[in-house]
């Protein structure tokens, strides 16, 4: 009997969407990779110098390796403070503590808040003159503090904004997880005696692995790709000194040019997304890999 | 209880999108219609039909304009509108983009053969002007649109290989101190006559509890200009010499200006954490009253004055040790005309509109700018106080792009590094050496 191929018809859309979308675009951008060209004009090829100039010229491979390990770093906060942080919320959320609806909204309120709008909550909290911040600490009697004028602090206050803001995202896949383990693996693990603890270790995390690959590769994405958060508290120059500057932000700032300087470089941003692009893709796989290693049999 | 909770819920969330549209109300009158697109037409067309210019060049064309920010919204609006009382059958359509994607978004046009009529750019400030015309982009509009009203200084900024690609205006970007009146009648000071005299003001501001200068060390662009006023303050021998000859950028003289910044700074007259401020931020701090002074770009004012309209404003010029007050100003480039429009009259008609004395006594008037031409007078008193200086010289930023080597981009390293100096991720003399290696 001869297989019917209506699911062509449905999967068409989609396909041709994303192809047109996604696909050939990062075609062109590998094609760009190869070329001085400004966005106008003659394309002038120049193999694989734009990069040799990202990883070798002295000046720009600081930069491009100082917003890289930004990006890396991110992803370690990510791994060791974010995705714990929604694992325990999800979790309070899941036994229902008091309050817990409200703690809910709370926490996913500021998921739908606009990033340019966080922003400005920023401003508001961390301008080193008129923040509400100094205005607590002159108040009190207390040395004030240059918040994202620090070095030290920047890093940390754009990682706060980032839990403040994205917790509720991951917290929720955990949380809907949650929902789907059997009342009856719970009610088991405490007439065998099980604490708050040991329930949540013993039986409920084993029981999440695919909300945590899920959110693991989500998280890897997201910190590999992070540009808007940053670029609202530091600017296009990735804060003082750097220190809030990630790759995409370095790939803004060559491939469109300066806020006024204005000169574009699209072939050199290019290569820069293109690298990028094989950084995701390595990770991702990576990633991929590790999580099928780690899965539970029950 | 469930109750009480749900009613704080719903108070919870009222409280921030009160908060959320609070924020977005206070920037409104900066942020554009139709998500940064905004445009206009010609009256009504019926006006054609007693039109004194029925028939006149252009007619019954229209066209599509560009600008770069938002800043520059009602000057253009206020062109349009008496350009339309005179050629009403000329419609015209603008749009107001934003200054960090304005160059993406017109070399997009440009690439898909869609190019405004007539669009800006920063003339031969930047390499833009120069790309375009070498691609043919642009309209040689030499013997096309009257350009005599426009000094040959104020022409430079349009003209390559002795051919002019776009209008200037007779605006002077300038910079200037501004500072708060009543502070400075509250303690005593008024402007001071030279620069030691200027720096002795900061210890008293300073110990009357006040930023003496609020001061954005985040942004490039706040941090040159409040540099360029210093140097040319401190060492106007240097920029001087920059106009016949080319000039060491790592030079001594340029280093101790920003040696003063940064004693300035340590000595806390910008206030705490200044490179955690963007120039928002800086010039909100001034405008409520939280510091004295703020050297700045003269385009503020309206933003100043906006931000707090019972400011009781004043401007000089930051004085010499001998006491001259050096004016630090930069010629501004308006519109070029698309190779391909199809209204080629409708835009030469426009822009020679534009380059007249009634176009550009609209725009500077609107834009509340420096008039670069006695026959303009601004009604705004602080204009005319910063109008008040000995001599003008040339900008840091302008010597650095006039003695860039081939294939070097010391501008693009100055964006990125300028306020490394202030936040002391870098010394001025390393940062200035860096420069000065890709500078004649």
């Amino acid at each position: 009997m001869k297989k019917s191929k209506k699911y062509i018809a449905f999967i068409a859309p989609a396909f041709i969407l994303y192809t047109v979308f996604m696909i050939i675009p990062i075609l062109f951008a590998m094609y760009y990779s190869f070329f001085n060209w400004n966005g106008i004009g003659d394309m002038v090829f120049i193999g694989l110098n734009n990069f040799k100039r990202l990883l070798t010229e002295p000046r720009m491979s600081r930069i491009f390796f100082n917003a890289l390990s930004n990006n890396f770093v991110y992803l370690l906060c990510v791994m060791v403070l974010i995705t714990p942080i929604q694992l325990f919320f999800a979790y309070v959320l899941n036994i229902k503590i008091r309050a817990h609806k409200y703690l809910q909204l709370m926490l996913f309120l500021p998921y739908v808040v606009s990033t340019s709008i966080v922003g400005f909550f920023a401003t508001l909290m961390f301008d080193p003159n008129i923040g509400v911040l100094n205005s607590i600490l002159s108040s009190l009697g207390l040395e004030e503090s240059a918040w994202l004028g620090n070095p030290d602090l920047s890093f940390k206050i754009f990682v706060g904004v980032v839990i403040w803001q994205c917790i509720g995202s991951g917290m929720m896949i955990f949380y809907a997880n949650m929902k789907e383990i059997p009342d009856s693996l719970i009610e088991a693990s405490i007439i065998d005696g099980a604490g708050e603890l040991r329930k949540f270790f013993n039986v409920v995390l084993p029981q999440l692995t695919s909300s945590l690959s899920t959110n693991i590769t989500l998280s890897v994405i997201f910190a590999l790709t992070m540009f808007d958060i940053p670029f609202m508290l530091g600017g296009p120059q990735g804060g003082v000194n750097n220190t809030i500057d990630f790759v995409n932000m370095v790939f803004y700032r060559y491939a469109f040019g300066g806020a006024y300087f204005g000169e574009t470089s699209l072939g050199f941003g290019s290569s820069i997304s293109v690298t990028m692009f094989l950084i995701i893709l390595t990770m991702s796989m990576l990633v991929k890999a590790l999580l099928k290693k780690v899965k539970i049999d029950y | 209880m469930k109750m009480k909770f749900r009613i704080l819920s719903i108070l919870t969330v009222m409280v921030m999108l009160i908060v959320v549209i609070a924020g977005c109300g206070g920037t409104d009158e900066t942020t554009t219609k139709d998500g940064g697109t905004t445009t206009t037409a010609a009256p009504d067309e019926s006006g054609s039909e007693t039109s004194e210019s029925e028939g006149g060049p252009g007619a019954g064309q229209s066209l599509v304009i560009w600008e770069h920010t938002p800043q520059f919204e009602k000057p253009l609006v206020d062109l349009i509108t008496a350009f339309n009382e005179k050629n009403p059958d000329i419609k015209i359509e603008y749009q107001i983009k934003t200054s960090d994607q304005y160059y993406n978004l017109l070399a997009t046009t440009i690439q898909a053969g869609e190019t405004p009529d007539l669009f800006w750019t920063n003339g031969t400030a930047t390499s833009n002007l120069g790309s375009y015309v070498s691609q043919g982009v642009i309209m040689d509009i030499t013997d096309k649109v009257d350009l005599s009203l426009f000094t040959d200084t104020m022409k430079e900024i349009v003209t390559i290989d002795g051919k002019q690609y776009a209008s200037p205006t007779v605006e002077v970007g300038g910079r200037a101190v501004f500072y708060n009146k009543d502070i400075f009648e509250d303690l005593g000071l008024s402007i001071p006559k030279d620069f030691a005299e200027f720096e002795s003001m900061l210890p008293t501001i300073k110990d009357a509890g006040i930023i003496p200068m609020s001061f954005s060390g985040s942004d490039p662009w706040a941090v040159l200009f409040h540099f360029e006023p210093v140097l040319a303050a401190m060492s106007p021998d240097w920029l001087e010499e920059s106009k016949t000859q080319d000039v060491k950028i790592n030079d001594a003289r340029v280093t101790t200006a920003y040696d003063k910044m940064l004693e300035w700074a340590d000595a806390g007259y910008y206030g705490t954490g200044f490179v955690g401020v963007d120039e928002g931020g800086a010039l909100l701090a001034f405008s409520k009253g939280e510091a004295a002074m703020c050297i700045e770009g003269t385009w503020n004012i309206q933003t100043i004055q906006e931000n707090n309209p019972e400011l009781n404003l004043g401007a000089f010029q930051l004085p010499t040790a001998d006491g001259r007050r050096p004016f630090v100003g930069t010629s501004s480039c308006g519109f070029s005309i698309s190779e391909k429009t199809e209204s080629p009259e409708a835009a030469i008609e426009f822009l020679n509109f534009f380059a007249s004395i009634e176009g550009q006594e609209i725009w500077i008037k609107a834009l509340d700018s420096i008039p670069g031409t006695p026959e303009i007078v601004s009604e705004n008193p602080v204009i005319n106080d910063i109008a008040q200086f000995d001599f003008q010289t040339a900008s840091f930023y302008d010597i650095l792009g006039k003695q860039q080597l081939e294939g070097e981009n010391p501008r693009q390293v100055w964006e990125e590094d300028q306020t490394k100096v202030m936040s002391k991720g870098i010394e001025p003399q390393e940062f200035l050496d860096t420069l000065a290696s890709m500078t004649r």
